[in-house]
């Protein structure tokens, strides 16, 4: 599953990206700063079919957490990273639902959300760390 | 899918609906109460897993909610959603203890992602 | 009468007879004849130099006299002289006067009516002008009027000798007889504009500091719009979609459509310029309006919303102005109440001539001391940067400009109400 996963956005990712950069250009988020859209989607889109295919969400991760340091304060940046991810995988599940069908579909679906969790709360853990002052029950958090 | 109930409090009763049904279609069990006091009631009776709370809300914050509902349920994990998004917002909300922060228009995909992998955690070290 | 005149330190002005080994009241007479003069030319030079229009009218409303910016204002010239005023204003705001019935109620009831505001004309050339109309001593005696340059002289002393049977004086003379008044106007029209500018920008910062209620207004319908098209998109692509509920939830995207265009709506009223005129309106749709773009900041600041108002109270005044000044006097009211409290919106005095609103907050109240300066402009008592201490001036303003009143009570640790009383519609 995680190959065939892996595939159908490796065969569709220019249209994958592309219809993510439809829906984003309008965002003020993204306004005027189209060149960065696009190299953010396709760095996340690639990270997004590597952790597919070895079934490791930490190679998503990874990658947003770059692009959450990249704004050099995370918090600033949470939100557009956010809303590249959503989308992203939004558009990547529409894809899927194209080619696989039915329960196979769903199944498939789900686990690229296995894939977007773990990066969205990794983002939030990297705004934590960030904090100079120290979160009080974030460690708990965390290690939990 | 995973196990385990949510509760989505939100003062605006149909951002609240659309949350529910969004998080239903994974078979989780979810809960909606339309202001903090309801949620403090509903948390009484039932035990969750995950909320999902609005930041802004009349008479107490999501944060103060947040806090409140820990002191009876200390594993509880927490997304807080916000229309008023700001990086000392979501510092705040990280740091006094929210797993995760959302802004509004909420990003459905990675809200449905975020409560499978709270679940998930919650499953295995409840 | 002449030992009062500070003889000594005048210098002879030129023309004026020498003094010299003459007698000494002709000595005298020749002195006061030459201070006389002076003052004229004084008189002349800031008559001249006044920004406002200066005229005389005689009580038939006819012109006997008029200064260089009158005739400007209007583009007046010589042939105006002895004219009707209302015949050679044109469509300015002069037309719009019966001159006459002015000038002769002015003479009956010995008062000055100083004050009065005109706006007249069409865009762009509208003007708005103060006047005042002041009594005049009745006199019985012929006056000479000189022209120099594009201000008339009056009178025999003028700069240029007269001796009488100049032609270009003598074809002007005037006979002023009975009684006169004197006729003072001011154009504001400038002053009105930048008014409205500044009524325009605070009411922009009002918005601006409603702007997380706005955000609140528009992101939470968006956010559930955007959630169930998510939603439906997500059922219809099930096998055998179950779309009976889907039902439910177009029509949830309906009803927050319909919300979040209400709130756009909201605020492009709001922040609509004014219009420039007056209109009759209800006292009560006039708050409803105000408070329909603050609702979720009260709700956000824990503040109760009383209200108790009488719809069909009529008022005239320009309603985009009275909103911003609601608007002004709540916002203030919320600031007083940061750990919340009670507002009470009530029309009050409703069949009177004056119906107001009262703005009643149950926060700390205004010092004594405070009180009398809370409506003068720039005065604050928020920190730099937050306000400019314009509002309350701005509000009192625009109010008075439209005939009514804003006042204040307080009470330390009680409150605070703010009245506004606008001229009732009959």
């Amino acid at each position: 599953m995680a190959d065939r996963i892996a595939q159908v956005l490796a065969d569709q990712i220019e249209a994958i990206c592309a219809n993510a950069s439809a829906r984003l250009t309008g965002r003020a988020e993204f306004a005027g700063d189209q060149r960065h859209l696009a190299a953010a989607l396709s760095t996340l889109a690639a990270a997004l079919i590597d952790a597919a295919r070895d079934d490791q969400p930490e190679r998503l991760s990874d990658a947003a957490l770059a692009l959450g340091r990249d704004d050099g304060d995370p918090c600033r940046g949470y939100g557009r990273v956010q809303l590249l991810l959503d989308v992203l995988c939004s558009e990547s599940v529409e894809a899927l639902r194209r080619v696989v069908l039915g329960s196979e579909g769903k199944e498939a679906s789900a686990r690229l959300r296995g894939l977007l969790g773990p990066a969205m709360l990794g983002l939030a853990d990297l705004c934590r760390q960030t904090d100079q002052a120290g979160p009080p029950e974030a460690g708990a958090e965390r290690g939990s | 899918m995973a196990d385990g109930r949510v509760l989505v409090v939100d003062d605006e009763p149909d951002h609240g609906l659309t949350v529910r049904a969004i998080l239903a279609r994974d078979a989780v069990a979810v809960d909606f109460a339309a202001s903090p006091e309801d949620a403090l009631a509903q948390a009484c009776q039932q035990t969750y897993d995950v909320a999902i709370l609005d930041l802004r809300m009349p008479g107490r914050d999501g944060l103060s909610l947040m806090h409140a509902l820990r002191r009876g349920q200390p594993s509880l994990r927490v997304i807080i959603l916000t229309a008023y998004p700001s990086p000392t917002t979501c510092r705040t909300a990280l740091t006094e203890g929210a797993s995760a922060y959302l802004e509004k228009p909420c990003a459905p995909e990675a809200l449905r992602a975020m409560v499978a992998s709270l679940l998930a955690q919650s499953s295995k070290s409840p | 009468m002449e030992s009062r005149l500070p003889t000594s330190r005048l210098k002879p002005l030129p023309g004026m007879p020498r003094a010299t080994g003459e007698h000494p009241d002709l000595r005298d007479v020749g002195q006061a004849l030459g201070e006389l003069r002076l003052l004229q030319q004084l008189n002349q030079a800031i008559i001249a130099n006044l920004p406002s229009g200066i005229a005389v009218l005689d009580q038939d409303g006819r012109l006997l006299y008029f200064n260089g910016t009158f005739g400007r204002m209007w583009d007046l010239d010589l042939a105006a002289l002895g004219k009707h005023l209302a015949e050679v204003a044109g469509d300015g705001p002069l037309s719009r006067i019966n001159w006459r019935g002015e000038v002769a109620r002015l003479i009956e009831g010995g008062q000055a009516l100083p004050g009065n505001l005109l706006e007249a004309g069409e865009r762009p050339s509208r003007r708005v002008i103060r006047y005042g109309l002041f009594s005049l001593p009745p006199t019985d005696f012929d006056l000479p009027r000189r022209l120099v340059g594009d201000e008339f002289c009056l009178g025999f002393l003028s700069q240029h000798e007269c001796i009488g049977d100049c032609q270009e004086c003598c074809a002007h003379t005037a006979t002023w007889q009975g009684d006169h008044a004197l006729l003072l106007v001011e154009d504001i029209t400038d002053q009105r504009q930048l008014e409205a500018q500044l009524t325009q920008s605070e009411k922009l910062a009002a918005l601006g500091q409603l702007s997380a209620g706005v955000a609140h207004e528009i992101r939470n319908p968006l956010s559930a719009i955007y959630n169930a098209a998510f939603y439906i998109a997500d059922v219809l692509s099930d096998e055998e979609p179950d779309v009976g509920e889907l039902q439910e939830y177009v029509a949830l995207i309906q009803r927050n459509v319909d919300r979040a265009q209400r709130t756009v709506t909201n605020i492009l009223n709001f922040a609509r310029p004014s219009g420039p005129d007056r209109t009759t309106a209800d006292l009560s749709d006039l708050v409803e309006q105000t408070l329909a773009i603050l609702d979720k900041a009260l709700v956000d600041q824990g503040v109760a919303l009383e209200r108790h108002l009488r719809s069909g109270v009529m008022v005239r005044c320009r309603p985009e102005t009275v909103k911003q000044a609601l608007l002004n006097l709540i916002v203030n009211a919320l600031q007083a109440m940061p750990e919340g409290g009670t507002l009470i919106v009530a029309t009050a005095r409703e069949d009177g001539d004056f119906p107001s609103v009262l703005v009643t907050d149950t926060g700390s109240g205004i010092a004594a001391g405070d009180l009398s300066r809370i409506f003068n402009p720039f005065y604050s008592t928020k920190p730099a940067g937050q306000g400019t201490g314009l509002g309350l001036s701005i509000a009192r303003q625009a109010i008075e400009a439209d005939g009514g009143r804003l006042d204040v009570a307080s009470e330390l640790g009680r409150g605070t109400t703010f009245e506004m009383a606008l001229p009732a519609a009959h």
